[in-house]
C-alpha cells in the first residue's frame, strides 16, 4: 500500500472518531483492489441469480421449481441453442435453467457450512486461548488432529458416515471447517491477552465472560471476515467435489457437481453437460477468492 | 417386443424328468454356431448339434495366436469359482472352470451336459446321481474326479460366499455322496425343483491342488484359508480357457486349454488368448472398441452404445432377455397398502416414454413379474399402460385421496436409468395429485435398509438380477413371504395363496406340472401390482464385426463365454 | 535448544497427531451405517452368514477392544481385510500407493517449477502487468475445480487435438514394464523400456498438471511476498552496484534467502494435493490410492477406508515433519526462538 493512505491517529480518545477513520480507510483500501470490486460484482450477480432465479430461468421447472420437476425425455441432449442456452441434459431438461436454479443451493451450502463451522470454531478457540493450560492445550491438539487430513477426505468420510442428503453433506463440510477458526481464534486470543487493557480490565473484576465479549471478540473478528470470505469459495468447491463423488443433493435439485459428474458418463459427444456447471463453479469460486483477497487487503490481516 | 420371444416360448422344449423311475436324461445339443445376429432382438436360435460340421470350416492357414480383446468397466473384486456371483466376477468362472451342468445357447436357455455326461433322478425327487465324463481333466492334467465335485460343493458351502445362497438351506455337503471315481450322488434336503437349473453356477475345483495351495491359517478350520489366496493368482479349473496372467484392477489373460476335453466349436477359428482389460471410463471403453476391441461389456451408457453403433467395424448387440426392472411398492404401508393406489399409480406411468425416451426402444414391457422369455410366462396377465382416467377411478375406489400419496422412491446411486425412471414417475404422480420424492442410496444402504419393514422405502428401484434358467428365480425371492428382509422382496408382499403356490411350484418335480402353478401365481401377483412392472431391459454389447457367434442366452455370464466365438 | 532437539521434538509431536487421527477415523468408519458383513457376502447372503461373518471380523466386541486390536494389528503392517478386495488393505495399499506417489510428486514438481520463477518474475516486476498477471493466474488456478479443470483438459487436450490419452496409466505397450519400485516412470527406466516410458509419460501428464494448478498458485503468492521482502533488502543494492546480473541477483541470491517461507506452504499444499487427488484420480482413471480410497468410502470397505486415511495422514505429517526440518535448516531462527518460550 502507498503512502497516501489515510492514517490512524492512535492518540484519538473518541471511539467514535476511530471508527470513522477505520472506515474510511477501510473503504479505501478495497477500492484500491480492482480485483476486490470485480468479485464484490461477481457475489453480487450471484446472489440476484439466486434471487430472481424463478424469473430470469427459461424453464423454471426444469430446475425442479414451484413444486413440479419437468422431465421431457423427447428432448435429451439437445446442444446448445437459442432455446437452450446450455443445452439439454438427458431427462431433456435445459441445463441453463438448473445452473441458474444451482446458484441458490451453492451460497446456501457455503453460507451454511461456513456458519456452522464458524459457531464451533469461534467457541473452541476463545475457550482454549482464554483458559488456556491443560484445557486449552487439549482443544488444541484435536483441531489439530482434524487438520492433519485434507479436508475433502475427511468430508468425504463424515458425510458417509451420516448418510448421503445435502444437510449431511453441509454437516460433514462444518466438521472438518471448524478446526481452522479455532485455530484462528485461538492465535488471536493469545496475542490479545498479552496487551495489558485485557490484564487491566481483568484487574478491576471483570467476569471471564465479559472480557471475553467486551475485548477479545470484537478484535477477532476482523480475521474470521476475511478468513470467511475466503473460505467460502473453497467450501463450496468441497461442496461440489462432495457432489461430484455422489454425495449431496437428491436429484431433481440441481447441483453442480452432481451436474458436472454426471455429464462425465456422455463425453466428449455431449461435452456441454459438464461443461457449463463447472463453469460456474468456477466463476462463483472465483468471486469469492476475488473478495476475500480485497477484505484482506482493507483489514490488513493476515489469514491462511 | 417383436414376435422373436413368442418363437421361442412356442419352441420351448421341457425338460422332463419327473414320474417315471431314474429317467435318463441324455441333453440337448453342443453350442450353438448360427452367426446371424442382427443388430437388435436377434433369435437365438437352437441348432442341435451342428458344431463339428461347421466347425472348423476354413482353416485360416497362420500359426499367429488370435487375441480377444474384451473390455470392461467394471473390476471384478475376486476371482474364486466360489465367491464370483455376478456377471464380472462369472466371466472368468465360466471360462476357466466346467460345472457338471451347462446351459445352451437358445431363450430361454435350456440344459446340456457337460462334466456329467449325464444323470439321473430318484422317485422321490431329492436324489440326483450323475455320472462324469470319463475324458475331463484339470488344466494340471488331473482327472476331474467324483470326489473334486464333492469337495466343491464342501468349499462352495463352507465358504458362504458367490453362489452358495443357491443351495443354503437345499444341499448340505453331507449329503454329497462319491459313488465310484466318476459317479456322484446328491440328495437334496426337500424335493427341490430347480435344483438342476441351479449347477451350471457350481463350478468344479481341482481338490488336491487347492488343498496343496492352501494356506494352514486361516479361517475356515481345517481347510485354512481354502485356498482362498493362490486361487486369486491361479486356476484350478478344467474349463476351455486357463488363466495366463491376472493385474488386479488391469487385466486379466486366458489363454486356450488344448487339453480341454471338449473341442472348441470353430476349431481354429476360435480364439487363442482372450484378455479382459478394465478401463473404468466408458469413454475409453468407447475408445477400445473404435481401435479395434473385440468385445465391451454391457455397462456402458446408453448413449455411448447409439454412438459406437454408428462406427465402421463396430456392431451394438441388443437383446431384452432378463433383465426385469421393478418399482417395488411397499404393500404394507400407507397409502400404498390399499391396492386400488398400487394400480392407479400402474396406470400413472408413462411406460411409452420409458421405454422409447428413457431406453431406447428395445426393451420389453413387462407383463407381470416374468420376463417374457421365461417359461411359464404368462401372455395374457393384468398389464398395466399409461391410462390417467383408469388411475382417477382406481383411486376413487380406494380409501385415500390423491393428496395422501407422498411418497419416498429411492434408487442405487449413480445408475442413471433408474434415476431417470424415478424422474418420470414422479412428473406421472403429479400428474395424478400427488407427490414423490427421488432419493438415491449406495447398494449397500439399500441391502441394509430392506432389512426391516420399517426402513424400507416406500418405492424402491431395483433390477432383479437372474440366475438360474427358472421362473422360481424370479418369482421365489420376491414374492414369497420367505424372503422377506431381502432387498428383493422390498414390497413386503403377503398373499398366502401366493406363498403356498410357490412353495408347492418348488416341490412339484415335473416341470409341466410346475406350468400352471406358476401362471396362477403370476395372475394374482399382477391383479395385486405390487410393484410397478416396468421393462425387460435389453442388454448390450459393442462387438467387433469380425466376431462371429455371438449369443446371448441371458444368463449371468455367458455373454462372455468366449470358447464360443471365432473370428469370421 | 539445538537443532537436533528441534528435530526430535518436532518428530515427537506428530505421534500424538497420528494416534488422534486413527482414533477419529476408526470411530467414523465403525459408526457406518449398513452392514459390512453383508457387503463383503454379497446381495444374496443368508442372515445367518452375515451374523457370522460380524463375529469373525469381531464387529460385536466393544468399539475400544476393535481399536485395540486394530492398532496392535498395524504395528505388524496388518490393516485387516478389505472387504472389496478380500485382501489385507496393507497389500492393496502397497499396490496403489506407487501410482498416487508417482502422480502427486510429479504435480508438485510441476507447481514448483512453474511456481517458483512465476513467484520471482511477478516480484521482480513488482505492481507491473508480469506481476497482475500472474496474480490473476493464480486467482484462476485456485478458483478451478480440480474435476472440472480435469474434464476440460481431457475434453481439449484429449479428445479435441487427441495428443494425449484421455484415461489410465500406462497403454497397450508390450513388454510392460516389471514391477520393481511400482512407480512406472522408474521401472520404464531401470528396465530400458523406452515404450512403456514414453506412454507412463503420455498419461501422466494431463493429470498431473491438473493437479499442479491450486499448489503452483500458492507457491508463486507465496514466493512473490517472500521475494520482495528480501528485494528490498540492502545487500541487493550492493550486489546490483557490483554490476551483478539481475537474474542472478534474483535467483542467486535473493530466491535462496527466501525460499524458506516457500517451503512452508510446499508443506501444507501437499495435504490439499492428497485431497485433490480424490477427484482428480476418479476424472483420469488413475488406478491409485485416492481412486482406491474413494471406493473404499463409498462401498464402506472399513477397513480399507481407515488405512487409506491413516496413510494420506501419514503422508501428510511426513511431508510437514520434512518442511519443518528442511525450514530449520534454511532458517535457524525457529528454533533458536524455541528457547524465549
Amino acid at each position: 500500500m502507498s503512502d497516501t493512505e489515510p492514517t490512524v491517529d492512535d492518540s484519538t480518545d473518541s471511539a467514535l472518531a476511530r471508527r470513522i477513520d477505520d472506515l474510511n480507510r477501510i473503504v479505501y483500501r478495497f477500492r484500491q483492489n480492482p480485483m476486490s470490486v470485480v468479485g464484490l460484482a461477481i457475489i453480487l450477480s450471484f446472489v440476484l441469480i439466486a434471487v430472481f432465479a424463478p424469473w430470469i430461468a427459461p424453464y423454471p421447472s426444469d430446475a425442479g421449481h414451484g413444486g413440479e420437476p419437468a422431465v421431457h425425455f423427447d428432448q435429451k441432449f439437445e446442444s446448445p441453442s437459442a432455446d437452450h442456452l446450455f443445452g439439454t441434459d438427458q431427462a431433456g431438461r435445459d441445463i441453463f435453467s438448473r445452473v441458474l436454479f444451482g446458484t441458490r443451493l451453492s451460497l446456501k451450502i457455503g453460507v451454511v457450512v461456513l456458519a456452522a463451522a464458524v459457531s464451533i470454531g469461534v467457541p473452541v478457540g476463545l475457550v482454549a486461548g482464554y483458559v488456556g493450560g491443560g484445557v486449552g492445550m487439549t482443544l488444541m491438539r484435536i483441531t489439530d488432529v482434524f487438520l492433519s487430513v485434507p479436508p475433502l477426505v475427511l468430508a468425504l468420510s463424515v458425510s458417509v458416515a451420516l448418510d448421503s442428503s445435502l444437510t449431511n453433506a453441509m454437516l460433514a463440510i462444518a466438521a472438518v471447517w471448524w478446526p481452522w477458526y479455532a485455530r484462528l481464534t485461538f492465535g488471536e486470543v493469545l496475542s490479545v491477552k498479552k496487551e495489558t487493557y485485557v490484564e487491566a480490565s481483568r484487574g478491576i473484576g471483570a467476569t471471564s465472560f465479559r472480557t471475553i465479549f467486551r475485548d477479545i471478540l470484537p478484535n477477532v473478528l476482523a480475521p474470521i471476515t476475511v478468513k470467511m470470505s475466503l473460505d467460502m469459495g473453497y467450501a463450496i468447491l468441497v461442496a461440489a467435489a462432495l457432489g461430484f463423488l455422489g454425495l449431496g443433493a437428491q436429484p431433481p435439485t440441481p447441483e453442480w457437481g452432481t451436474m458436472v459428474s454426471q455429464g462425465r458418463d456422455y463425453l466428449p459427444g455431449q461435452w456441454w453437460y459438464s461443461t457449463f456447471p463447472g463453469l460456474a463453479i468456477f466463476l462463483i469460486v472465483l468471486g469469492f477468492n476475488f473478495l476475500g483477497d480485497g477484505l484482506r487487503d482493507m483489514f490488513d490481516v493476515e489469514v491462511q | 417386443m417383436g414376435t422373436s420371444i413368442n418363437d421361442h416360448v412356442d419352441r420351448r422344449t421341457f425338460l422332463k424328468y419327473g414320474g417315471a423311475a431314474s429317467i435318463s436324461a441324455i441333453f440337448a445339443g453342443c453350442t450353438d454356431n448360427q452367426s446371424t445376429d442382427e443388430t437388435t432382438n436377434e433369435s437365438g436360435t437352437d441348432s442341435p448339434d451342428s458344431t463339428e460340421s461347421d466347425g472348423g470350416s476354413t482353416s485360416n492357414g497362420d500359426d499367429e495366436a488370435t487375441e480377444f480383446n474384451y473390455v470392461t468397466t467394471v473390476t471384478p473384486s475376486s476371482i474364486d469359482p466360489m465367491k464370483g456371483s455376478d456377471n464380472l466376477e462369472t466371466l472368468l468362472l465360466h471360462n476357466v472352470y466346467d460345472p457338471l451342468l451347462y446351459y445352451t445357447d437358445g431363450t430361454p436357455p435350456e440344459l446340456q451336459s457337460w462334466l456329467a455326461t449325464n444323470y439321473s433322478v430318484s422317485d422321490d425327487g431329492q436324489t440326483y446321481t450323475f455320472e462324469l465324463r470319463s475324458d475331463a481333466t484339470f488344466h494340471n492334467g488331473d482327472q476331474v474326479t467324483a470326489s473334486d465335485v464333492k469337495y466343491s460343493v464342501q468349499r462352495m458351502m463352507d465358504m458362504q460366499n458367490g453362489f452358495s445362497w443357491m443351495w443354503e438351506g437345499v444341499l448340505s455337503p453331507e449329503n454329497v455322496e462319491v459313488v465310484d471315481e466318476k459317479t456322484v450322488r446328491m440328495t437334496t434336503n426337500d424335493v427341490y425343483a430347480p435344483f438342476l437349473y441351479t449347477l451350471p453356477f457350481l463350478y468344479i475345483v481341482n481338490q488336491d491342488q487347492v488343498e496343496a495351495n492352501a494356506n494352514s491359517d486361516g479361517q475356515f478350520g481345517e481347510h485354512g484359508d481354502y485356498g482362498t489366496e493362490w486361487l486369486e493368482a491361479n486356476d484350478a479349473g478344467s474349463g476351455p480357457y486357463q488363466l495366463a496372467s491376472r493385474e488386479r484392477k488391469r487385466e486379466i489373460v486366458l489363454e486356450k486349454n488344448d487339453d480341454w476335453w471338449r473341442e472348441f466349436p470353430h476349431g481354429q477359428d476360435g480364439y487363442e488368448v482372450v484378455s479382459a482389460e478394465m478401463v473404468q471410463e466408458s469413454a475409453t471403453a468407447a475408445g477400445r472398441m473404435r481401435e479395434g476391441a473385440e468385445m465391451a461389456d454391457q455397462w456402458l451408457p446408453l448413449q455411448t452404445y447409439n454412438d459406437l453403433a454408428n462406427e465402421d467395424g463396430v456392431r451394438v448387440h441388443a437383446k431384452a432377455t432378463f433383465n426385469p426392472f421393478y418399482v417395488y411398492m411397499h404393500t404394507q404401508r400407507e397409502p400404498l397398502d390399499d391396492v386400488h393406489v398400487r394400480r392407479a399409480i400402474s396406470y400413472a406411468f408413462d411406460y411409452d416414454a420409458a421405454l422409447t425416451d428413457v431406453m431406447s426402444g428395445d426393451s420389453d414391457h413387462l407383463q407381470g413379474p416374468l420376463p417374457g422369455a421365461m417359461w411359464s410366462h404368462t401372455d395374457d396377465l393384468e398389464t398395466y399402460g399409461q391410462d390417467l382416467e383408469q388411475a382417477q377411478a382406481e383411486l376413487e375406489q380406494s380409501e385415500y385421496t390423491a393428496s395422501d400419496i407422498d411418497l419416498e422412491y429411492t434408487y442405487v446411486s449413480g445408475l442413471t436409468v433408474e434415476q431417470n425412471m424415478g424422474l418420470l414417475l414422479q412428473s406421472n404422480i403429479q400428474e395424478l395429485g400427488g407427490s414423490l420424492s427421488v432419493n438415491k442410496a449406495p447398494w449397500s444402504n439399500i441391502t441394509e435398509m430392506t432389512t426391516s419393514k420399517e426402513s424400507t422405502p416406500d418405492m424402491l428401484a431395483v433390477y432383479l438380477s437372474f440366475s438360474y434358467a427358472d421362473p422360481d428365480t424370479f418369482l421365489y425371492p420376491a414374492w414369497h413371504s420367505n424372503s422377506h428382509g431381502s432387498w428383493t422382496s422390498a414390497s413386503w408382499y403377503q398373499n398366502d395363496e401366493v406363498d403356498d403356490l410357490l412353495t408347492e411350484a418348488r416341490r412339484t418335480v415335473s416341470q409341466e406340472d410346475r406350468v400352471p402353478i406358476y401362471e396362477q401365481a403370476q395372475r394374482i401377483i399382477a391383479e395385486d401390482a405390487p410393484a410397478l412392472f416396468v421393462m425387460n431391459q435389453a442388454t448390450r454389447n459393442a462387438l467387433s464385426t469380425d466376431v462371429q457367434g455371438f449369443k446371448d442366452n441371458g444368463i449371468t455370464g455367458y455373454r462372455q463365454t468366449f470358447h464360443r466365438y471365432y473370428q469370421g | 535448544m539445538g537443532y537436533r532437539d528441534y528435530l526430535i521434538k518436532r518428530g515427537l509431536s506428530t505421534i500424538p497427531m497420528f494416534l488422534g487421527l486413527s482414533v477419529l477415523i476408526f470411530t467414523l468408519a465403525r459408526v457406518i451405517p449398513g452392514r459390512p458383513a453383508r457387503l463383503a457376502l454379497g446381495p444374496r447372503a443368508t442372515d445367518e452368514a452375515v451374523q457370522q461373518l460380524r463375529r469373525q471380523m469381531g464387529l460385536n466386541d466393544p468399539i475400544w477392544q476393535q481399536y485395540v486390536e486394530y492398532m496392535a494389528g498395524l504395528l505388524q503392517g496388518d490393516l485387516g481385510q478389505s472387504l472389496i478386495s478380500e485382501r489385507n488393505v496393507a497389500t492393496d495399499l502397497v499396490e496403489y500407493f506407487p501410482a498416487t506417489f508417482e502422480l502427486t510428486t510429479l504435480a508438485m514438481l510441476i507447481a514448483i517449477f512453474v511456481g517458483v520463477p512465476l513467484g520471482v518474475v511477478a516480484g521482480q516486476h513488482k505492481d507491473k502487468w508480469p506481476d497482475n498477471a500472474s496474480r490473476l493466474f493464480s486467482f484462476f488456478n485456485v478458483s478451478l475445480p480440480p474435476f472440472w479443470a480435469g474434464i476440460l483438459l481431457q475434453l481439449l487436450v484429449a479428445f479435441q487435438l487427441g495428443w494425449l490419452p484421455s484415461t489410465g496409466r500406462i497403454g497397450d505397450v508390450s513388454p510392460m514394464p516389471v514391477e520393481t519400485t511400482g512407480v512406472l516412470l522408474v521401472d520404464s527406466l531401470l528396465a530400458a523400456n523406452g515404450a512403456a516410458f514414453v506412454s507412463a509419460a503420455q498419461h501422466l501428464i494431463l493429470p498431473a498438471i491438473t493437479l499442479s494448478l491450486a499448489p503452483m498458485a500458492d507457491i508463486a503468492r507465496m514466493t512473490r511476498s517472500s521475494f520482495i521482502e528480501e528485494y528490498d533488502k540492502d545487500y541487493v543494492e550492493g550486489l546490483r552496484t557490483h554490476g551483478i546480473p539481475n537474474r542472478l541477483i534474483a535467483y542467486k541470491y535473493v530466491l535462496r534467502k527466501s525460499f524458506a517461507s516457500t517451503l512452508t506452504i510446499i508443506g501444507l499444499d501437499y495435504g490439499f494435493l492428497l485431497g485433490s487427488a480424490f477427484v482428480v484420480e476418479i476424472v483420469f482413471s488413475w488406478p491409485g490410492m485416492a481412486s482406491y480410497g474413494v471406493e473404499a468410502i463409498l462401498q464402506k470397505d472399513m477397513n480399507a477406508m481407515v488405512g487409506v486415511t491413516l496413510v494420506v495422514g501419514a503422508s501428510f505429517l511426513l511431508v510437514n515433519f520434512v518442511v519443518d526440518v528442511l525450514y530449520g535448516f534454511f532458517d535457524p531462527r525457529v528454533w533458536h526462538e524455541g528457547e524465549s518460550e
